[in-house]
């Protein structure tokens, strides 16, 4: 079993990155009205280059995520705080491994870039599950009814990875 | 080539539907659309729109018409339209056409005119839609050049055959 992920940095990558979630939107579960949904996924596409696909050997993808800088209640001037927008695995695809991986491609990407990022921003279902999994590396900042918002700064995120070093198939 | 089958677009599913086929079949309207556009204009559009979807016997999508209420509900704006190539025919065109009238009577029984753009360079369509409707104004479409028709409702009816019984479309094919 071999997957990674990528930048969707063509067209044709940020196509199979809508059509992927697109396909899978009942599976997202997100808590908002189509129309609002809609622009979380699709506005990283317009900003470019901050949307990743997982793609299994076959090439088939089976998880993508994304973000975009800056904070709504910052008027998106806060540029070093990212925003995830979504992120997702199908179902069978669901392991640690996968998703350590995907959260070392996040962290290298924008330990690279050349804006500054301090911190993470993500908001997950309100599930003992996605509770458990994420207050492992993130803070709970608030709780609403449907969504709990976590924020992690990314040295934080670097220091939890580099733990896992021996784990994340790279 | 079977029928179509209208429904409209309520359930998030029938939205993820509609969204993928409107981002693959949107080169259509212009060659130079692009993807972004095509996203972009989802973005802000979907929020006060409607989508009357028609899918085929196995409930493949082919073929919406995206319209939106305007001026408290008198005037319905058709903001785009497509139909897949293998079901563009005039009968498949009449039904969907009488489909949507009824499901904008149904939401909105004060409306009195629908208004739509149409590129100024494309001959068949300008036809097909004079027919029912009057080219009121030239707009720049951004780029490409575009007509304005408008119509009353009643005349679009009248057009449609809906102002009488007869269900009996095949006197305008």
């Amino acid at each position: 079993m071999y997957e990674a992920f990528y930048i969707c940095a063509s067209e044709m990558y940020q196509r199979k990155y809508m059509d992927f979630l697109l396909k899978n939107y009942e599976d997202l579960r997100l808590p908002y009205s189509f129309p609002v949904a809609f622009r979380f996924i699709a506005s990283p596409v317009l900003l470019l280059h901050e949307c990743f696909l997982c793609v299994d050997e076959d090439g088939e993808a089976v998880g993508a995520f994304s973000y975009i800088h800056g904070t709504g209640e910052g008027n998106y001037e806060d540029r070093h705080i990212v925003q995830l927008q979504v992120a997702y695995l199908i179902s069978p695809k669901r392991r640690t491994a996968l998703f350590l991986l995907g959260m070392h491609t996040l962290a290298e990407h924008l330990n690279d870039l050349n804006e500054e990022v301090t911190e993470l921003v993500f908001w997950t279902g309100t599930d003992a599950y996605a509770g458990r999994l994420f207050s492992k590396f993130a803070e709970r900042t608030s709780i609403g009814e449907s969504v709990v918002e976590y924020r992690v700064s990314l040295n934080r995120l670097n220091t939890y990875l580099s733990k896992f070093k021996r784990r994340i198939p790279v | 080539m079977g029928r179509l089958y209208a429904t409209p677009c309520v359930q998030d599913r029938d939205y993820a539907r509609f969204v993928s086929y409107y981002i693959d079949h949107s080169h259509e309207f212009d060659d130079h659309y692009t993807f972004h556009e095509a996203i972009a204009h989802l973005m802000i559009c979907l929020n006060d729109s409607a989508i009357l979807l028609f899918d085929d016997e196995d409930g493949k999508l082919q073929g919406f018409i995206l319209y939106r209420y305007e001026e408290a509900g008198e005037t319905v704006f058709i903001d785009s339209t497509i139909l897949s190539p293998n079901y563009r025919s005039s009968l498949v065109f009449y039904k969907g056409f009488v489909d949507w009238v009824r499901q904008v009577m149904l939401d909105h029984s004060s409306i009195r005119r629908v208004r739509f753009h149409v590129v100024a360079d494309h001959a068949y369509l300008n036809r097909l839609y004079a027919k029912f409707a009057k080219r009121i104004e030239e707009r720049d479409g951004g780029s490409r050049a575009e007509f304005v028709y408008e119509s009353t409702f009643s005349e679009l009816k009248r057009y449609l055959r809906l102002d009488t019984v007869t269900q009996d479309l095949s006197y305008i094919l």
